[in-house]
């Protein structure tokens, strides 16, 4: 039998990672929303893995509501091994003029997926993609910057009496400033320091 | 009150496998509701991507802005309440209204000892 805290009651828990509100930084959120607004809603948000691609798509969904347009998001990652999931086409082919796809892993498509994606999607009011690389289309309008400050927001929004407890620094580069994996670390860490004083 | 209230017939919210769960869900609404749903729901919470199950789910009209109900799930076999490092599995009963959002939830256990397994 262990003391050890519970993982529902870890503040890194996963549901607590996604729903955290989006910390803005680097960028206003009402700016890029105009930029996207500019881009007739359709471009990409670009970064490397865990710099907040999917939280600031996220966001963007509630920016795009206030517009009086509806998000539509949809998601997958590699384990759909490059195919295009029928949820994907379903709701592209019906998507309407108020509708703004959000599509959080579309550079994991074949050329051939997001060509059709891009066609399909013409009748949509707009189409947001996430994207570890630039592409040809849809355009680059916004790009996520990790740092260690935005790190030790992220803790602090998370868990504010913990930031005292680690080194945000050393965590960030251990993690490559990828912030999924650093605040993912940031779990074991908060449950071994609460079993050590629970211990203590 | 104001809104929704959960009170499960055993107290210490503890059940074992196959126990039927029972209770009462009372309500007092600021304004009109076409029914209250409750359901009885597991799910996981920790390190990685959350699963959830929906082991029961009742409906009552709603007749009234104050009233209240008896409900009842047949007993469940599992997932046992747990909590290891890298996942916990949580129930709860919990009810709404629909078409308004009020909303409530009790935490439950369920397991052969009534407690938590812990490892």
């Amino acid at each position: 039998m262990t003391d050890s805290p519970r993982p529902i009651d870890n503040p890194f828990n996963a549901q607590h990672l996604d729903t955290m509100p989006y910390i803005e930084h680097a960028f206003n959120l009402d700016e890029i929303t105009d930029r996207l607004k500019q881009h007739r809603y359709r471009g990409a948000v670009c970064g490397p893995h865990g710099c907040g691609k999917s939280a600031m798509l996220r966001a963007l969904g509630e920016q795009l509501m206030k517009h009086g347009l509806s998000p539509l998001p949809l998601f997958m990652n590699s384990d759909g091994n490059g195919q295009l999931p029928s949820q994907w086409v379903r709701t592209i082919r019906r998507a309407r003029p108020t509708d703004v796809l959000l599509l959080d892993g579309y550079d994991l498509l074949p050329a051939v997926s997001r060509a059709w994606v891009l066609f399909a999607s013409r009748r949509a009011g707009g189409v947001v993609v996430t994207t570890h690389r630039p592409l040809i289309r849809p355009r680059t309008f916004a790009e996520p910057m990790p740092s260690p400050d935005l790190l030790r927001r992220l803790i602090d929004q998370l868990a504010p009496s913990f930031v005292g407890e680690i080194d945000i620094n050393r965590l960030y580069h251990d993690t490559g400033g990828n912030l999924r994996d650093a605040l993912r670390r940031a779990y074991d860490l908060y449950a071994d320091t609460m079993l050590q004083a629970e211990r203590s | 009150m104001t809104g929704l209230t959960i009170q499960p017939d055993r107290l210490d919210r503890a059940y074992v496998p196959g126990e039927p769960i029972t209770g009462t869900i009372g309500w007092d609404l600021a304004e009109p509701s076409e029914q209250i749903v409750v359901r009885l729901v597991w799910q996981t919470a920790g390190k990685g991507t959350e699963d959830f199950g929906v082991a029961g789910e009742e409906s009552f009209a709603v007749q009234s802005l104050r009233g209240e109900c008896a409900f009842s799930f047949d007993g469940v076999e599992g997932p046992y309440s747990f909590s290891g490092t890298l996942i916990t599995i949580a129930w709860r009963i919990e009810a709404y209204t629909d078409p308004s959002d009020a909303h409530a939830e009790q935490t439950l256990t369920l397991s052969p000892t009534g407690g938590e397994v812990r490892p």
